[in-house]
């Protein structure tokens, strides 16, 4: 008895870690089958670009399959166009026909890089579609309506098993998904927050949360982005959804500054320390969740409402600790003190939103007017020119050694290639992820040679066909999953399917098979070599554009008019910090930098945005408002080209500006409102201030060395 | 809250299986249904040539014209086969005077006692007036093959029905037998339909048909006039020394091949235009055939 | 009724019309019915939609090849 509940445990714990893997890998492999079984069925003639295209959609969650099979036939027919004109302009010139497509290839490849998600795919598949069209007619343009025909129904023939499999068989909803992940991220940064305001987290932990919870909202953004194909009644949550996430963001950042002042603040000397703990320990109390689930809608309202009361006694508090510190605090500590007082104002006004939205979320009502929220990403377009040029390279340079070389099966090597750097350009490191596919279609190879030549040689009708593939496609599906070997199983998976190529009437010729799985490698290969060599993604280059950018978006918030600023420079930057924070391990010094960089700047820019802000609300004394144009000018300077000089005199600008306001507001005649816009102003001037004397942030890193970012140990993160 | 589950369960079921019965209808009525977009309108053709050779002198006709029966196409030089049917006059005289002769020579002997002439002179003279005669007969022919080769120099139309390919020109040499022309019979259109052979048992002989035509927008209507008994076989070509070469590849899924069937076109409207060789839509009624009805055209 | 239809001058099945013209109507009607929460009264919605749109599709097209 005993050893058979030992058994059973086992089994549960191994079908709660497995079961969804192994449902998604047969999930997969019905769709590819289906896929043979059909094109087979109407006679179309290479059934195996209906397999590759169920491997490319397929994702466990139904939204993401439909979101891309959508933008998968808008990339086959703007390829196939792009083909055709190819084809038109340069028919039978096989030189000017590989130039264009790389150009075309590579312009696709740089789209890819501009756009973020699904978008970047649908130029991905335009680029190498082209490339799967046009080269085997290079030289036989009048086969091409046909042809054309033929593929793009393939395709259409796989996108409509992949999707009908996925969406009917053990569907897992996109939309369920993504409540859950908002639930999780709820109960996590509750327990952050309570834990960081109790003091119980050591360092390390609280900078991993920091980087997790910045690079959330913008993984949340993109899976709600595909949200909209589900049969799921969470798309009448879709606004809510948006403006959670964008709750989400400027209250963690917020919160972030907020550690920041806090952190600085504990020196045991300063008067205002214990004070300030305490009150961040009753924060923390009611916060506290008391109910079971955490995370459900019921305990969120609770929360909400003990927050409320928390809210009103606020004032109170802060009176009183201001009262208690005033006397033995001098003028520097007594300004730490009224920002960090805001702050908490702040964050609650913004966390007890949060919840409110939080708690709507769940209810099942219909829907609400919100706003409408807008996500922003920022790229740098001379990194999508240089992925361009990339790829463009990589195509021109197998195109080359074929037409040199006058090699038979240089086409399928050249398509290859074009695949290869097409799809892997816009991973978080494409170096890696090719190599792991190249791993892959080795593997595929024997794989493939196996299966075709010694089990379906002995079978017979369509369904032993199935059956003899049958194992062979589980495990690239089922390595699908796994994240370290996605690659592999993605370049396994096609490798198999190109090579055996199934089709009604095989031809079985080992030779022609393993010369035309050889282009296929070599191809990769190729791509591998180019990816690698060719300005490096993960080198160094690369992030210091990415440091540059995230610079510029300082910049940006110091210049650009002020209508939805705060959001689109909220998530431009994250945007930026996710292709960082994307990479497993951030080890390297570039990307330490980097997210030294990211919240720097998320701090600095939106403290520059809300001086902006109240200074444009109220109407100020001549030499505030001097000041308030002055700051943002000379922070843009600083950010723009980081040294000693430009630091200083960022500096003495701000402090000027809070002189000016503190003996502005002590003057007479000045306004209500007037007075509240200058403290507002006060607390983000000494914010930014104090993140520029922070000695232990990026800027001090920086500004002790003559120019810009130098690669070397840094002192962010200890 | 159990009914509610029950009553949702239900539904959905309900929906799919719905859709199941449609889906199924609507694949056997596409899948299963006798008709094929895979259709050729078809004509007798004749290959006209001359019958006899020469340099062509005259043409009659132009290209894609409709011709009738009888009407002159073009005409072979004639000077040549006058000239022949002189001669063979003048040689019909020369072996009639010849036999003139040799039957005054035979009656002559014959009437000559038996101690002037011998028999066998008087049968050997009988025997050539014979041969004389028969050599007049054949001159006789020659004269009126001579006759026919001069009335053959005009090439005629054997039916009624339009020019096409027309490829002869005055000054060209027509030899005897190569075509120099084509003729599309006018009254003998009728459609090949390639129906796959899973739709075979689908058609019956003298069902009714729509015929639909790429170039027009209004459906001909025909019948299945009857069905081919045999196509290729793909697979079993024959190798060298007769023995067969069978493919040794088979098919995963099992195509259906086409079979031709021959459909008589009932009736063509003035505006319709029928061209051999023009594709269309065939579109037989599923209804079981009438008694069978002759074409009338 | 013509079973193809000629779009450019290529002959398609009439069914190609029917099939994305059903996609569109199928699209408007997913959105209706999320809205109505219709979804929600439902056991297995992936697989109710998909039932709908077929038998919306194979109407359509029993209609049309009549």
């Amino acid at each position: 008895m005993n050893f058979l509940d030992g058994l059973r445990r086992e089994i549960v714990a191994w079908s709660k870690a497995e079961g969804p893997r192994w449902i998604f890998a047969f999930k997969t492999t019905v769709a590819v089958l289906l896929a043979l079984a059909v094109s087979m069925r109407l006679e179309l003639g290479q059934p195996v670009t209906a397999m590759v295209t169920v491997y490319i959609v397929m994702h466990p969650q139904t939204g993401m399959v439909l979101t891309k099979s959508l933008y998968r036939v808008c990339g086959t027919l703007a390829g196939t166009l792009a083909s055709l004109a190819l084809l038109g302009l340069f028919a039978q010139e096989r030189v000017l026909f590989l130039v264009g497509l790389a150009l075309w290839v590579g312009l696709c490849a740089a789209g890819a890089a501009v756009y973020r998600n699904f978008k970047s795919y649908g130029f991905t598949l335009a680029g190498y579609t082209a490339a799967m069209i046009g080269l085997p007619l290079v030289m036989q343009p009048t086969g091409f309506f046909n042809y054309a025909v033929n593929r793009a129904t393939e395709v259409v023939v796989g996108i409509i098993c992949a999707g009908v499999v996925s969406e009917v068989v053990f569907p897992r909803s996109l939309g369920d998904g993504i409540i859950k992940t908002m639930e999780e991220r709820y109960a996590r940064f509750m327990g952050f927050v309570t834990g960081l305001l109790s003091k119980s987290m050591t360092p390390r932990e609280i900078d991993r949360m920091h980087l997790h919870v910045a690079s959330n909202v913008v993984a949340l953004e993109s899976l709600r982005s595909s949200l909209f194909m589900e049969a799921s009644d969470i798309r009448s949550r879709d606004l809510r959804l948006r403006r959670l996430n964008m709750d989400f963001m400027e209250m963690s950042t917020t919160f972030h500054s907020l550690c920041q002042i806090l952190s600085r603040l504990t020196d045991p000397d300063a008067p205002a320390a214990p004070a300030l703990a305490s009150l961040g320990a009753l924060l923390a109390e009611a916060l506290a969740p008391e109910c079971e689930p955490a995370s459900g809608a019921e305990c969120a309202r609770l929360t909400a409402r003990r927050l409320a009361e928390f809210r009103v006694d606020l004032p109170e508090r802060e009176s009183a600790i201001l009262r208690e510190c005033l006397d033995h605090a001098g003028h520097e500590a007594r300004l730490d003190i009224e920002t960090a007082l805001d702050l908490v104002r702040r964050f609650v006004h913004e966390i007890h939103h949060y919840m409110r939205t939080y708690a709507s979320l769940m209810e099942k009502a219909g829907p609400e007017k919100l706003n409408e929220v807008s996500f922003a990403s920022r790229t740098d377009l001379l990194v999508a020119l240089v992925t361009g040029v990339r790829t463009a390279t990589a195509i021109l340079l197998v195109s080359a050694f074929w037409i040199a070389s006058a090699w038979p099966y240089g086409a399928s090597a050249v398509m290859m290639a074009a695949i290869g750097t097409a799809l892997f350009a816009p991973a978080p490191d494409p170096t890696l992820a090719i190599k792991t596919a190249l791993v892959g279609t080795l593997i595929g190879f024997g794989a493939a040679l196996a299966c075709k030549f010694f089990i379906l040689t002995s079978l017979n009708g369509i369904g032993f066909l199935v059956m003899g593939m049958a194992p062979f496609l589980l495990v690239g599906s089922y390595l699908a999953l796994n994240p370290k070997l996605a690659m592999v199983g993605l370049g396994y998976s096609t490798m198999f399917c190109f090579m055996v190529s199934p089709a009604n009437r095989m031809l079985y010729d080992p030779i022609i098979s393993i010369n035309f799985g050889t282009a296929l490698i070599l191809g990769v290969a190729a791509a591998a070599l180019i990816f690698a060599t060719f300005a490096p993604v993960t080198g160094g280059w690369m992030k210091r554009r990415t440091a540059r950018m995230l610079r510029g978006q300082v910049e940006m918030a110091c210049s650009c008019t002020l209508p939805h600023l705060g959001s689109r420079y909220e998530s431009g930057t994250r945007d930026l910090l996710q292709r960082v924070a994307a990479k497993p391990n951030l080890q390297d010094v570039h990307d330490r930098e980097i997210v030294g960089w990211t919240f720097v700047a998320l701090e600095i820019g939106r403290a520059v945005i809300h001086l902006r802000q109240d200074a444009a609300s109220v109407l100020l004394p001549q030499r505030v408002s001097a000041g308030a144009i002055n700051t943002p000018r000379q922070i843009a300077r600083f950010f723009g080209r980081p040294n000693q000089h430009n630091h200083n005199a960022a500096l003495v600008t701000v402090e000027e500006t809070i002189d000016a306001i503190l003996s502005a507001s002590a003057g007479e005649g000045v306004g209500e409102e007037t007075v509240d816009a200058m403290r507002r102003m006060l607390t983000s001037l000494h914010l930014i201030r104090s993140s520029l004397l922070d000695e232990e942030s990026i800027l001090a890193a920086t500004t002790s060395r003559p120019r810009g970012i130098i690669p070397g140990e840094t002192s962010y993160a200890t | 809250m159990k009914l509610q589950v029950v009553v949702r369960f239900v539904f959905t079921i309900a929906i799919f299986a719905t859709a199941i019965f449609t889906g199924k209808k609507l694949w056997d009525r596409y899948m299963d249904s006798p008709w094929t977009r895979d259709a050729k309108v078809r004509a007798d053709v004749v290959n006209v040539a001359a019958d006899v050779s020469g340099l062509v002198d005259r043409v009659a006709v132009k290209d894609n014209q409709l011709v009738h029966k009888g009407d002159l196409l073009f005409v072979i030089d004639r000077e040549r086969y006058a000239l022949a049917l002189s001669q063979a006059k003048a040689r019909l005289s020369a072996s009639r005077a010849q036999m003139g002769m040799k039957q005054q020579e035979a009656e002559r002997r014959a009437r000559v006692d038996v101690a002037v002439v011998s028999v066998e002179n008087r049968e050997n003279a009988r025997s050539q007036a014979d041969a004389a005669e028969a050599a007049c007969q054949e001159a006789a022919v020659a004269v009126e093959t001579a006759e026919l080769n001069l009335k053959r120099t005009e090439v005629r139309s054997p039916v009624d029905g339009y020019i096409a390919n027309l490829n002869v020109h005055r000054g060209d040499f027509a030899s005897a037998g190569a075509a120099k022309l084509a003729i599309v019979d006018k009254n003998s259109f009728w459609v090949y339909g390639y129906f796959e052979e899973t739709k075979i048992r689908l058609l019956h002989v003298g069902a009714p048909v729509e015929i639909r035509l790429l170039a027009s927008d209004r459906p001909l209507k025909g019948h299945v006039e009857s069905l081919a008994r045999g196509i290729s076989d793909h697979d079993n070509p024959v190798g060298r020394e007769l023995l067969s070469d069978v493919n040794p590849i088979f098919n995963w899924v099992r195509l259906a091949q086409r079979v031709p069937v021959r459909i008589a076109i009932d009736n063509v409207p003035k505006s319709v235009q029928l061209v051999a060789g023009t594709t269309c839509t065939v579109i037989a009624k599923p209804r079981p055939s009438p008694p069978y009805r002759q074409a009338t055209m | 009724m013509p079973r193809e239809i000629a779009i450019l001058d290529a002959l398609v099945p009439n069914l190609l019309p029917v099939f994305l013209a059903s996609v569109v109507v199928h699209v408007v009607l997913d959105r209706v019915m999320a809205w109505c929460g219709v979804y929600r009264h439902v056991w297995h919605p992936p697989l109710f939609r998909l039932s709908c749109f077929v038998c919306m599709f194979s109407a359509c097209g029993l209609l049309v090849l009549r």
